[in-house]
């Protein structure tokens, strides 16, 4: 398990393969162009960020596993194609990803058994663990969003990518992301509006 | 931070994800990519019955401009000596000379009235499509032995040992012929050089980095007015071999190139089972 928490930002934990120090990306991905090797430490390099993101967006981590399989499959497929530098690589992976989890949860059957898991986990809660409530409500709530605004939220909150990158992920300006981003909250507000009335109490009180 | 991008992110603040890797998946994953990378062995198919058919085709064509490509390069390097004593000729045919595999990756937006619809492949006008090809050249290098093609759209086209496979993957079938039926008619060994030159109009030479390596190369514009075709081409000065080339169906490279190959890379020889074909699960296999 990793928490997810801080005391300003969400946290992002990234794993970074030992091997993988001695050479930066930039070289790095000029090198596995023509070297599987080089590739293959690319690859372990952001294997667990294109991962966790999977999971943030899915929920669960077997579909997550393979959702992180097509999207490296697919990057060995294009990666010919790809043109700049270590964080261009980055953006890239994450809209590929982006491409790649979207496209899955569009095929409405995939995304009924999502929702309906969310909902039984939401129905059948008997822990008392705060934690696991909130995360089932968080997919409940998440899931009734269109992907592009799962993917905004996602990238903002728990990829804790800035505003310009996500445009760049996207394909879009920056003004679009935040305007789209507060369609995507005002919608969770209406989901999440016990949690958020409660919090704000708690806020007031303590001021 | 605006008082909604807040209160959300009070309410996901300690929500525990179990996302931790695992380790199993990503070594798995790991070995499937390199497998993909490396084209590790396919399975072997049943010999299965079949007769030859003789036919014409896109693919062709597009393989047979593949290694023009390659060879216009080569014939560019020969001009060139003159100009720039430092890129030497000798080297080039001799390192040229210990290959006879090619493999070349890149796209194709070939204009439509150019290239006669054929029935495997059809491009619509304004419409691209990613190609990779292997070719291994035959003992004379004349032309190529075994060859590869897979285009974006999931075709796979391959020869080997004198049979011709040809996969369709929107009616998930396998078409298996007797002979070669794809070939590159040409292959770019020395003694074919001297041939193409007069293919070359109106070249210039520039010297710069490779945008991706930051390698040494010469950049190359060319055209060849009778064919209404120009190129651009890209040589690695340490290998003296071209590494990326762009063709266009006009003299001026004005517009998106007709043909755009990112990657080009000889090898000695490329492995047999790159060639071998394996026939899809649950494909249809029709032998002609």
């Amino acid at each position: 398990m990793v928490m997810i928490g801080g005391t300003c930002k969400l946290e992002r934990v990234i794993h970074v393969d030992s091997d993988s120090k001695a050479a930066d990306d930039g070289q790095l991905i000029a090198q596995a162009r023509n070297d599987p090797a080089a590739f293959v430490q690319l690859y372990r390099r952001h294997y667990d960020a294109v991962f966790r993101y999977c999971v943030h967006r899915l929920f669960e981590r077997q579909t997550a596993q393979d959702v992180t399989s097509a999207v490296f499959l697919s990057v060995v497929e294009n990666f010919s194609r790809f043109r700049g530098g270590e964080q261009q690589f980055r953006n890239w992976l994450y809209k590929i990803t982006t491409n790649a989890v979207n496209s899955h949860l569009r095929q409405a059957a995939r995304r009924n058994v999502l929702l309906k898991r969310a909902y039984e986990q939401v129905n059948n809660q008997n822990s008392t663990d705060v934690s696991a409530e909130k995360l089932a409500l968080l997919r409940e709530a998440v899931l009734t969003l269109r992907p592009r605004y799962q993917t905004i939220i996602t990238l903002r909150f728990f990829e804790n990518l800035k505003l310009t990158e996500i445009a760049e992920v996207l394909g879009c300006g920056a003004g679009t992301v935040r305007s789209q981003l507060a369609r995507a909250l005002a919608k969770l507000r209406k989901v999440l509006a016990t949690e958020f009335t409660e919090k704000s109490e708690v806020i007031e009180n303590e001021q | 931070m605006n008082n909604d991008e807040r209160q959300f992110e009070d309410f996901a603040r300690g929500i525990k994800f179990d996302d931790n890797p695992n380790a199993e998946h990503r070594d798995e994953l790991e070995q499937d990519l390199l497998r993909v990378l490396t084209k590790q062995p396919r399975h072997k198919q049943h010999p299965l019955k079949i007769w030859r058919i003789i036919m014409k085709s896109n693919m062709t064509k597009l393989a047979t401009a593949a290694v023009i490509i390659v060879a216009v390069v080569l014939t560019v390097t020969i001009l060139d000596r003159t100009v720039t004593p430092a890129w030497a000729i000798e080297d080039t045919i001799k390192a040229l000379d210990q290959f006879s595999g090619i493999y070349l990756s890149g796209v194709f937006g070939v204009p439509i009235e150019k290239i006669s619809r054929g029935e495997d492949l059809v491009l619509k006008d304004g419409e691209n499509m990613s190609v990779e090809f292997w070719m291994q050249a035959n003992e004379e290098r004349t032309r190529s032995e075994n060859f590869r093609i897979e285009a974006g759209d999931g075709t796979v086209w391959s020869v080997c040992n004198s049979m011709t496979y040809k996969y369709d993957p929107k009616n998930n079938t396998v078409r298996v012929q007797s002979g070669r039926s794809i070939e590159s008619s040409i292959w770019p060994c020395g003694d074919y050089l001297s041939k193409v030159q007069e293919f070359m109009q109106d070249w210039q030479v520039m010297y710069g980095k490779d945008a991706v390596t930051g390698r040494d190369c010469a950049f190359i514009t060319l055209s060849n007015p009778s064919q209404g075709q120009s190129w651009w081409l890209e040589i690695d000065l340490e290998t003296n071999l071209p590494v990326r080339a762009k063709g266009w169906h006009n003299t001026r490279r004005e517009g998106t190139p007709s043909m755009n190959f990112q990657r080009i890379i000889f090898f000695e020889k490329l492995p047999d089972d790159i060639f071998e074909f394996e026939i899809p699960e649950g494909a249809t296999v029709i032998e002609e």
